[in-house]
């Protein structure tokens, strides 16, 4: 149980709220690059609604609201030096001043007391992010999955309608991983008489949480390991505030949770799929993105993959869960630390310090590599291939090129490096 | 005691007995209202969260005067295990 008040300043992320300005000091994605083309996109972020455009290689991003009369920036004309609104062609440079209003008297000067509101965006990856916080603004982190080659690549993408605190406590909750995912799973498949799920039952012994430079790192042992396998071992991060890193056997994923608004979050799911092993990946022309639906046609939740489950459970908890009246035991810890790591970078920046993972040293950010175990709960292959056939990866348009990449990649390993898995994906 | 009959726990020796419940049952932040360590009032900006582990009841607090952490566990009866004798 946390005070109503301390729920509030923990999932309050508008403008000029602690979390806001805390969750302002990072960078996020808001549309995959593809997605964006000759006309302005609209995407609300943190509370704010903002309107993208492309203009030869650089993207603009200004406040969604026109200052003139309010009309939407979405349907502007992007042009030469700016975006020129809709409605009455109130003309914006990049950096959001007023350049020309075609109506009013050619001597006015009026435009020069206009300004509106402009963020900056970077691409990378196949995605575009943006940041919103204050100048100067820190490196957008070049984390290995974003800059990898010779690799496929795809990003799935759901808009969810929860506060996105719950979404990240979910990260630092291993055990839900066998009951969600392997017990809760195999009822739902065993109603339909699908495919049951095997390595996400594996029951957990032991889960240790450590904070490190950009989040916080999860190991756990499962009954019949060790210490010194690779889940406890390596483990994989949370990334701070917003990402979790997961995968195994050479799949690796992003799960970006945006911060819409209190009650949405955009979720990523970013694919990198790199088998150890010989083998050439030409580069994808772009990465595909696909929409994984959490709604089967009666309007309830689709439980029969992980992903769905999650998100079943993040949005069952209620828009902005109500943590004054939940009973948390031992197996929480994780979530209390995650939430009391949240509430001393809130400190840090009242005091006027960066919060923990800004990056802003050149020298680092050429590639910044997150630890992640591959011979996941204790067989790579095995866990690969739940997490294929039953995760949000089996509604990927390429999802038989990487079956195929997975298949000669393998060819190429000696057969003691192998781990085979009966079924295909 | 509303949280007791909340949780469905019927008994819970560290917690305060049914006579004695108090407003703090509404407001889990009073029952640690000041940092063990330097004294400091612990408001929404300090961190008070209330977890159980079997029938105790514990308060995970950090302080955002002196940034100490600790885990609070209040206690309504010391109990000891009975000292070997010949
Ligand atoms: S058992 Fe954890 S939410 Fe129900
Ligand atoms: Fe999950
Ligand atoms: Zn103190």
């Amino acid at each position: 149980m946390l005070t109503t008040e301390l729920n509030e300043r923990l999932t309050q992320v508008g403008p000029g709220t602690p979390m806001g300005t805390l969750l302002r000091h990072y960078w996020y994605p808001l549309a995959a690059t593809s997605e964006l083309g000759p006309e302005p996109i609209q995407r609300r972020l943190l509370g704010e609604d903002i309107v993208l455009y492309r203009k030869g290689d650089e993207i603009g991003v200004i406040e969604a609201q026109c200052p003139h009369r309010r009309a939407s920036m979405r349907y502007a004309i992007v042009e030469e030096r700016g975006i020129r609104c809709g409605y009455h062609g109130w003309l914006y440079g990049m950096d959001g001043k007023c350049l020309e209003q075609p109506a009013e008297p050619a001597d006015s000067t009026f435009k020069d007391r206009i300004q509106a509101v402009t963020y900056q965006a970077q691409e990378l990856g196949g995605l575009i992010f943006v940041y919103m916080g204050e100048d100067p603004a820190p490196l957008l982190p070049r984390f290995d999955l974003f800059v990898w080659d010779n690799c496929l690549r795809d990003v799935g993408h759901a808009l969810l309608p929860m506060n996105w605190l719950q979404v990240m406590e979910n990260s630092v909750d291993p055990h839900h991983v066998e009951w969600l995912h392997g017990h809760y799973m195999n009822f739902v498949r065993g109603i339909s008489g699908e495919a049951q799920a095997e390595v996400l039952m594996r029951k957990h012994e032991k889960v240790a949480f450590d904070v490190f430079d950009y989040g916080i790192i999860k190991r756990r042992v499962l009954e019949g390991m060790t210490e010194e396998d690779e889940d406890w071992k390596v483990g994989h991060p949370l990334v701070f505030p917003a990402m979790l890193r997961v995968g195994g056997g050479g799949h690796y994923q992003f799960q970006i949770r945006v911060p819409v608004d209190d009650t949405h979050t955009s979720h990523f799911w970013y694919d990198v799929y790199k088998p150890d092993g010989d083998y050439t990946v030409p580069p994808q022309d772009s990465i595909p993105l696909f929409e994984v639906p959490i709604y089967d046609e009666k309007g309830d939740f689709l439980v029969d993959f992980v992903d769905g489950q999650d998100v079943m459970a993040w949005a069952s908890q209620g828009a902005i869960a109500d943590r004054s009246n939940e009973h948390l035991g031992k197996s929480d810890l994780g979530v209390i630390m995650l939430r009391r790591l949240f509430q001393e970078q809130l400190d840090k920046v009242e005091d006027g310090e960066d919060p923990l993972g800004v990056v802003r040293d050149e020298s680092i950010n050429d590639c910044i590599t997150l630890p992640q175990e591959k011979k996941k709960f204790g067989t790579g292959a095995g866990f690969r291939y739940e997490f294929l056939t039953m995760g949000q990866c089996r509604y990927s348009p390429i999802a038989q090129d990487v079956l195929r990449l997975f298949e000669e990649a393998e060819k190429s390993l000696p057969a003691s490096d192998t781990e085979h898995h009966d079924a295909t994906v | 005691m509303s949280f007791a009959k909340e949780a469905g726990v019927s008994e819970i020796p560290n917690a305060p007995l049914e006579g004695e419940a108090t407003a703090i049952d509404d407001n889990v932040q009073a029952l640690v209202q000041f940092c063990p360590h330097c004294g400091a009032q612990l408001d929404v900006q300090s961190f008070v969260q209330e977890y159980w582990t079997a029938d105790a009841r514990l308060f995970h607090v950090w302080c955002e005067r002196c940034r100490y952490v600790f885990d609070v566990k209040p206690t309504a009866r010391v109990t000891t295990h009975e000292p070997a004798h010949e």
